[in-house]
Parts: C-alpha cells; structure tokens; sequence
C-alpha cells in the first residue's frame, strides 16, 4: 500500500477508540483479562501482492487492561508470476480498555516479516529471502461467545523497512479465540 | 449506546474500503485503458539462480526504481521487491531500472491496448538480469489473429528460443537472420539478457562474452517475443556460440 497511511492508522485508531467508548460500561464482564489464544484466516498486502494465510497470536495480561502479545502469521499468494511467502513474528502490547461481550482492543507489535520469492523461468529457478524489520499498530474486536471462546476481527497496518523502501501494509484477520483460565 | 456502536462499524468499514483500495492505486495517475506492468525486483536479499548443477548467490539492498522512458512515470519498488504501472500508452515502450538513483538496466517492452506486462528482474551488484517476462492480453485473440502473429512457432507475448545469426547491431541490440525464418530479421533486445559463451570460449566471462558479440556470430536467443509485424523479441538470455 502506497497511499493513506496516515488515513488507515488514524481509523484504525478511532474505531479502537470509538468502540472502546461505545461498549456498554455497565454490562457485567464476560470474564477479566486472562490469558488467550488466537488462531485465524488472515490477509496481508505485501507492496502490490496481494497474500492469504493463517495467523497465531497469543496473550498473557499485564494488568486489567494491558497484554503482552505474540503474533505468528504465514501466508502466501502470487504477484507478476511470482510466487510469495511470507512468515510474520512481532510482539508487543495490546490495550483493552473494556471488558463485556464486545472487547475493542488497540495493539502495537514489533518484529519482522521474511518474505520468500521465487519464480521458475523454464530452466531457471530464481529465489529470494529477505527479512524486513518494523511495527504493526492496529486494533479489533473481540466478540464474546461464552467464558471461553470469543470471535476476533483484528486489522493491522504494517510498517516495515526493506531495499531501502518503506512499504506500509495492511493486514486482516478474523478468527477464534481461546481464553485461558478465569 | 447501539447507534453509537454501529456507526463505528459503518466508519470502519468504509476506511477499511478505502484504505484497501489504496493498495493497488499506482502513484502514477494511472488513465483508463493503457498497459499494465505488474513486475517483481530480485535481489534486495540473498537471491540464489540454481540451473542445473550451478547455483550463484548474491545480495545486496539498495532502493530501486523503475520509470517508463520518455514519460513521468515513475515508482519505487517495494520493501517486498513489487512494482506495478497502470495506463502506460501502448506500443513499444522502455522501462528504465534505477539502484539508488543510478541506471543499471532497461527493459523494452511492446504490448498492445489492455494487455498485461508480468515482469521479473533480478538486481545482481550493478546490473540488471531479466528472469522472465510475459505480456498477457485481456481479450483473447481470434484464431486468425493469433496464427498471423507467430515468428519461428512462438506467440506474441510468450517464451520463445531462436538460432541464428546477427545480421547488425550490438550486444545491448541486434538484428538476428533466424534460421528457419525467410522473412525480414528479428530485432533482439537484449540490454538486460544474461550472455553466455560455449564452445572454445566457454571460459569466457558474461562480461567478456557480451563484448565478444559481432556481426556474424552464431547465437541461441531465449526470451519473449514482443511483437510479430516487426518480430521484436526481448532476450532473457544469448548464448553465443562462436
């Protein structure tokens, strides 16, 4: 993604903020802040490739509000007749400023993203690896089933430092979570 | 409290909308019609080419960019080594490599009105070495069309191998007598084709053996032809024989 960054972050920011403010203060919390487990489909951009996948992320409270998290994410596609994969790690903290049925959360993750490229030119196999190094800040919502298992739309702009470029890419996911304990 | 949080969705959606839709927007203005160059750039990590028993390794990091000679056109190339052009006038037309601001290679293209450029480069040091290049077209052509359109059994737009002789020119762009071919000479492009010698020169460095190319030498063309009225081929690789 070339374009509006600063638009896609300041959204991403609001809609964390603006449904932190929107969820209903007085509803009884689903449960405290425990540790969870995520697991999803997931779609990334990575400059103009577009890439699908699977992402993993686990959490483990700091506080009320606060979480260490961990995010893993692996995904693949094709761009110009190459072939991409990609392999996230980043961690960082995530703030969850409500606890009820809807729990909007904004996050801010560091790491790196190592993508592989390949094309097969008929007798010729070309490859390449490179690992770019940045930030993920973004947010979500988790939507409470029960004590245990919630639903999570998660959105993440990605900032990230390659080949002398700076390529910001977003990133959706949608998936499951598991919470640990009470 | 509902309202409030519905409307948040709605917002979200329509930045998600629009944010997404900035991802395939070209900084280029990109008019209606025109050709679309879709490209990747190798070599930003630790590339390897593996061919047969040989692999070469090479890396290095440095800002590419791309422009479309005789134009404004111009992008740099990803984190992720990704470029794409939309709406360059058809025809023939050059793209022009740059590593941090220095020229390392052009790449000559011709592709008709609507069709699809897929580009793949790889940087290596300071040079620029095409691994493959396609031009797709979005309407299929009639079959008379298309049977019109081939030089020596290849398709406009496709993989093509040709022998011959080089009538003129130089190694960045010469006339080859095609063998098998009664008509006029193709014009090769080959200013960031990969040059190979075999025979007694075998030893000979692509440096060298580019240098080596002259009038009469016996060559084997791989590349893609780019167009049949003219039989403008653009070469990936020349091995030259002699």
């Amino acid at each position: 993604m070339r374009a509006g960054p600063v638009l896609a972050l300041a959204a991403t920011l609001g809609l964390a903020a603006s449904l932190a403010g929107a969820a209903p203060r007085g509803a009884a919390p689903a449960t405290s802040n425990a540790p969870g487990l995520f697991a999803g489909y997931s779609y990334a951009e990575a400059g103009d490739a577009s890439l699908h996948g699977l992402g993993l992320s686990g959490s483990y409270p700091l506080g009320v509000t606060l979480s260490l998290v961990l995010d893993l994410s692996g995904h693949d596609g094709s761009f110009a007749g190459a072939d991409f994969g990609q392999l996230g790690l980043m961690a960082g903290a995530r703030w969850t400023p409500s606890s009820g049925r809807f729990r909007p959360f904004a996050e801010g993750l560091l790491g790196g993203v190592r993508t592989s490229v390949s094309v097969d030119g008929g007798d010729v196999r070309v490859s390449d690896a490179d690992t770019d190094w940045g930030l993920a800040l973004g947010g979500g919502l988790d939507y409470g089933l029960n004590e245990r298992w919630a639903l999570r739309a998660l959105f993440h702009l990605r900032f990230l430092h390659g080949e002398g470029a700076w390529d910001t890419d977003p990133r959706l996911a949608v998936g499951a979570v598991f919470r640990l304990g009470r | 409290m509902k309202r409030r949080m519905l409307l948040s969705w709605v917002m979200a959606v329509i930045a998600a909308v629009v944010t997404g839709g900035c991802g395939s927007e070209s900084p280029t203005a990109p008019s209606a019609g025109g050709v679309v160059v879709q490209g990747v750039v190798l070599g930003g990590g630790a590339s390897s080419v593996a061919a047969a028993d040989t692999q070469t390794s090479a890396a290095q990091a440095k800002k590419v960019t791309v422009k479309v000679d005789g134009t404004s056109l111009s992008v740099d190339v990803s984190a992720s080594g990704t470029f794409q052009f939309t709406g360059i006038p058809s025809g023939t037309f050059t793209l022009v490599f740059l590593a941090d601001g220095v020229e390392i290679g052009r790449v000559v293209v011709t592709a008709e009105e609507g069709s699809e450029v897929k580009i793949v480069v790889q940087v290596t040091e300071s040079t620029l070495v095409v691994v493959e290049i396609k031009v797709e077209s979005r309407e299929p052509k009639d079959a008379t069309t298309s049977s019109s359109c081939v030089v020596n059994g290849g398709k406009a737009g496709e993989r093509i191998e040709l022998e011959g002789t080089v009538a003129s020119g130089s190694s960045t762009q010469f006339d080859l007598t095609a063998t098998g071919r009664s008509s006029a000479d193709v014009v090769v492009n080959a200013g960031s084709a990969s040059f190979k010698c075999n025979g007694s020169a075998k030893t000979t460095s692509a440096t060298e053996c580019k240098a080596s190319l002259k009038t009469g030498s016996r060559v084997h063309v791989r590349g893609t032809l780019m167009s049949c009225a003219t039989a403008q081929v653009t070469a990936i690789e020349v091995m030259v024989q002699k």
